[in-house]
């Protein structure tokens, strides 16, 4: 008898030990930040010159979710979203700078050396889990506002892109699999701009003005 | 005489055991050429799984069991991991703007650079990989009870599943599309509940796998 109980309390404390362990796990709140490689896009440069001015929003994005389904979620995407747009814009221009003020006109000085500013933000983000969508995976989507300003603050393009990522779930890597989901949304929507970018109606007027307005044909056409 | 039957039982038996719980899962495999194939040492292939955004897409495990199975056995072939691929590639190989065609192939291999690496990375094939496993059947019921005294289960259940891929090859030489093929498997799992529960797993994904594996090295090296 006695050796018997020698047997079993370390059998069930160590039962309750790893239920206790699993639902302090599942209810924990969910603190993500966002990382991973940022691939160096292969696409022909567009010759233009163009300063990025990326807001605050969009440098410290986090998203906050609290809901009776999935918990309380934070999500950090700033760092990412920035290190992957520098690398991005850096291959799509033939120059892209980033500067550290724009007011949308002029007024705030004139923008030096550059041919138009580029403002990325970031209008929505979302994700599902598999308990939610009553699929067997996590997805992510992000849609992004960009707007191309000409020297003078006057607007020549809005254009809005989403990413959509997904992510095959497992038990005990929530986490995990919302941050690869994210990471495969942020790559989505950047390929679709950069390919897209120079294809838009907007962008094709006025770069062909800019063209037509440089003396000796400096810039190639696209 | 004596010694030998035993031994023929004793294999018999191990046999049945191995079948019994591993499951069974029966396959079938086709195929489609639309050109001759070959393929050097160094010349390599990728796996691309085929993302639709739905819930019935490629899931990553398969490709990268296509994979492991391709770099073993008595020809290994060189296989480019996807991962590497598409970023090196990036922004042509992403799942919503990837060629559908060889014909859109054509137009890719126009842009700057990309046929140039893909010969300076000696990549000669790529298979584009669609299907899933999904379940198709199920049946039984089974209980489990916990307490501070114990536990245990009691009862029978068991699924179907359906293992259905397809494998599509690209020849970068020729820009062409070489053929394709075809794997479906369809495997019983149940699991018995005689207080602790005894699974018997049928794997028809990993069979799928296996098969449309084998039949690619043959397609390309002609092995």
């Amino acid at each position: 008898m006695r050796h018997s109980k020698h047997i079993t309390n370390p059998t069930v404390t160590g039962f309750i030990l790893s239920s206790f362990m699993a639902f302090i796990v599942a209810c924990a709140p969910s603190d993500l930040v966002i990382e991973g490689s940022v691939p160096v896009p292969m696409i022909k440069k567009i010759p233009v010159q163009i300063s990025v001015y990326y807001p605050d929003a969009f440098l410290n994005f986090v998203h906050t979710e609290t809901s009776e389904e999935i918990g309380d979620w934070q999500i950090d995407l700033g760092k990412q979203n920035s290190d992957f747009f520098r690398s991005l814009f850096g291959s799509m221009f033939d120059e892209a700078v980033a500067i550290e003020k724009w007011g949308g006109d002029a007024s705030d000085g004139p923008i030096t050396n550059t041919q138009a500013v580029l403002v990325p933000r970031i209008k929505k983000y979302g994700f599902l889990t598999p308990f939610v969508s009553g699929l067997g995976f996590y997805s992510a989507s992000i849609e992004y506002e960009l707007t191309l300003y000409d020297v003078r603050g006057a607007a020549i393009l809005s254009w809005t892109v989403v990413g959509y990522g997904k992510s095959e779930g497992k038990v005990f890597a929530k986490e995990e699999a919302v941050e690869q989901a994210t990471l495969l949304a942020i790559r989505d929507a950047g390929a679709r701009i950069a390919i897209e970018f120079d294809k838009q109606k907007a962008f094709e007027s006025w770069f062909g003005k800019l063209v037509e307005t440089e003396d000796g044909g400096k810039i190639e056409p696209l | 005489m004596v010694g030998r039957l035993n031994l023929y039982k004793h294999k018999l038996l191990l046999l049945i055991l191995v079948c019994i719980l591993t499951g069974c899962a029966s396959s079938r495999v086709e195929e489609f050429r639309a050109a001759e194939t070959g393929m050097a040492l160094e010349e390599g292939l990728v796996l691309l799984g085929r993302a639709s955004f739905s819930d019935n897409e490629t899931k990553e495990s398969f490709t990268d069991c296509m994979a492991d199975s391709l770099k073993g056995g008595n020809r290994p072939l060189r296989v480019v991991p996807q991962k590497v691929f598409r970023d090196n590639f990036y922004p042509w190989f992403e799942p919503r703007v990837e060629p559908t065609s060889a014909e859109e192939l054509k137009a890719l291999f126009l842009e700057p650079g990309v046929k140039k690496l893909i010969s300076s990375s000696n990549i000669r094939y790529i298979a584009w990989i669609e299907g899933d496993t999904v379940r198709v059947d199920d049946g039984g019921t089974m209980s489990c009870t916990i307490g501070p005294w114990g536990g245990g289960c009691l009862g029978f259940s068991y699924w179907e599943e359906d293992a259905s891929y397809k494998a599509t090859i690209w020849d970068l030489e020729k820009m062409i599309s070489a053929g394709q093929i075809s794997s479906d498997s369809r495997g019983t799992s149940y699991i018995a509940g005689v207080i602790l529960p005894i699974p018997i797993l049928a794997r028809p994904g990993n069979a799928a796998c296996t098969a449309l594996a084998d039949q690619l090295r043959g397609f390309l090296t002609g092995s």
